[in-house]
């Protein structure tokens, strides 16, 4: 099994995080471990979704992935995720959003598990097995 | 025994004949002690109660239905700080002693005590003619006869002015317990995440180092684990700054305003961007003697220089952080000034929340200024911040002098 999730890989995966070394780590790691072909970093919130929104018509570009933090300065991942439902359909049908995050607060973590959009309530740091993990579960299915 | 003579007279007036009567008296004897001992006994229990009723701030009263006649104790009429000769006589009437809010209720309790005859009990306020507001509270009991009609009613009132102050102040003082507490949770849970950020970094910065990694990536990776040992490291700082400002006591002291500032510039004039030298302005007026708590004042103006610097324009060619203090007989006035890159008009209410940072750039744990607030209100003080993006900020703070 881990043999064939060595093979897959996923196109492009989007990470919004306002902490620098996160962001250098999930790129790294990504690219390290073959999880992505491109990984897009933004640091805010805002920006991630002006990209996004830029995408609509190019959907191919759209990343399949979008790993969010929760705790940002201006907007964090909630606020985000309240944006993100105003986004056209055809982004919110392609991407598949992670929450990423080093938060132990239940509240959380539940309030996460509740919103529609987001599949999966991860730790940091995101390491291999993580990936792996994830590529077994939607790249195989 | 009692003894009386009657004399009979004749025509002339002379007596005649005398009528001597000797009565037995000892039962009237001890029928009027006995009066006399019950008026005392009566006495006395008048005493006591209306002794009773000045300690518990209780007064009662009795209301003859069919002579609509009043009885009140003094205490009664101490509660409404009124007389017997003053007080109105009709139940209508005395509702000009409660508050207007409060008026409707006491007279449907009653009317509605005529009509089913039951004990009923009340809270309300009185005003009185100082405009002093009373708490208290009736109670009331009806008498009726075997007809089932009403013939007296009677009760109490009780002024309740204090335990009711207690009370509130108990409540609030729930309330806040309630909130700190709430408070407590959320920064224990936001210290932790804030604590545990570096660390998930570093942790991860490992993983992704191996044997195999490039000897420069490896440096570059220890550089940024160093990044966030600092981090971690000022963040440990500004928690222990944070408890020592809220736990520590206000220590006065005379401040020598050249000699702290010295200090706090020479710690901090490298510490911008590019290392680039930051040009401080110190300009310290100082017309009275000031005295306030020294470390208090340290870790204010320290916060306030070292943000000016920090957040200075990296295009601007010559950062400048210009530090005003004015002291007078009454108050100090501390201006920290920079043309640095300033701060958008709508966060800046934000910027004195705690855990509050305006940007991805911004590097602190969001606590700094949060505590500056903090220090400034021990000191009872106030902080104002005047900011437009591009041209730099202006924060100043008034603190009332303590000679």
């Amino acid at each position: 099994m881990n043999q064939n999730a060595e093979n897959l890989i996923f196109h492009k995966v989007l990470v919004i995080d306002d902490n620098e070394t996160d962001r250098y780590i999930a790129d790294f790691s990504m690219h390290r471990y073959k999880f992505a072909e491109e990984v897009v970093l933004q640091d805010s919130g805002r920006k991630a979704l002006e990209y996004l929104l830029s995408l609509e018509n190019a959907t191919d570009e759209l990343p399949e992935f979008i790993f969010l933090d929760i705790r940002m300065p201006m907007m964090d991942g909630f606020e985000f995720l309240e944006e993100y439902e105003k986004l056209p359909e055809v982004v919110k049908k392609t991407c598949v959003i992670m929450m990423l995050s080093t938060s132990l607060n239940p509240a959380d973590h539940k309030r996460a598990e509740s919103n529609p959009y987001v599949k999966k309530f991860l730790t940091k740091p995101l390491d291999k097995d993580k990936m792996d993990e994830l590529k077994q579960e939607f790249l195989r299915g | 025994m009692d003894t009386a003579i009657v004399p009979f007279l004749n025509d002339k007036g002379k007596p005649y004949q005398y009528l001597y009567i000797q009565v037995d008296i000892t039962a009237k004897k001890e029928t009027e002690e006995a009066i006399k001992a019950a008026n005392e006994n009566l006495k006395i229990s008048v005493d006591r109660l209306n002794e009773a009723q000045k300690i518990g701030n209780l007064g009662s009263w009795l209301l003859d239905m069919k002579t609509n006649k009043a009885l009140r104790t003094p205490e009664f009429y101490k509660i409404f700080e009124s007389s017997m000769a003053e007080f109105p006589t009709t139940v209508e009437g005395h509702l000009v002693f409660y508050h207007p809010e409060d008026r409707k209720k006491i007279y449907r309790t009653y009317l509605k005590a005529l009509k089913d005859h039951q004990p009923y009990q009340c809270e309300a306020r009185l005003v009185m003619k100082d405009g002093t507001i009373k708490n208290v509270i009736g109670n009331g009991r009806c008498v009726v006869d075997e007809d089932g009609e009403l013939i007296r009613m009677y009760g109490t009132i009780q002024d309740i002015t204090e335990r009711k102050k207690t009370e509130l102040e108990l409540e609030r003082s729930v309330d806040e317990l309630k909130k700190s507490n709430l408070e407590l949770d959320k920064f224990v849970y936001s210290v932790s995440h804030d604590l545990r950020v570096p660390l998930s970094s570093m942790l991860g910065l490992i993983d992704i180092t191996t044997e195999q990694t490039p000897i420069d990536v490896v440096h570059f990776h220890l550089g940024m684990i160093k990044t966030n040992i600092k981090k971690l490291d000022g963040f440990i700082a500004d928690i222990l700054d944070y408890s020592r400002n809220s736990r520590t006591e206000i220590r006065k002291e005379k401040i020598n305003f050249k000699d702290l500032l010295d200090d706090i510039t020479q710690n901090l004039k490298f510490m911008g961007a590019d290392k680039r030298e930051v040009d401080i302005k110190i300009n310290i007026s100082d017309k009275a003697p000031f005295h306030s708590d020294k470390t208090r004042l340290s870790f204010i103006l320290n916060n306030l220089v070292s943000n000016a610097i920090r957040y200075q324009n990296t295009e601007n060619p010559h950062p400048i952080v210009d530090i005003m203090i004015d002291t007078t007989e009454s108050e100090i006035g501390i201006a920290v000034k920079d043309n640095g890159i300033g701060i958008k008009k709508e966060l800046q209410p934000k910027i004195f929340d705690m855990f509050y940072r305006v940007s991805s750039e911004s590097v602190g744990s969001g606590l700094g200024l949060y505590i500056v607030q903090e220090a400034v209100n021990k000191l009872n003080g106030i902080i104002a911040v005047e900011s437009e993006v591009g041209e730099g900020s202006t924060f100043t703070i008034k603190i009332p002098n303590n000679n």
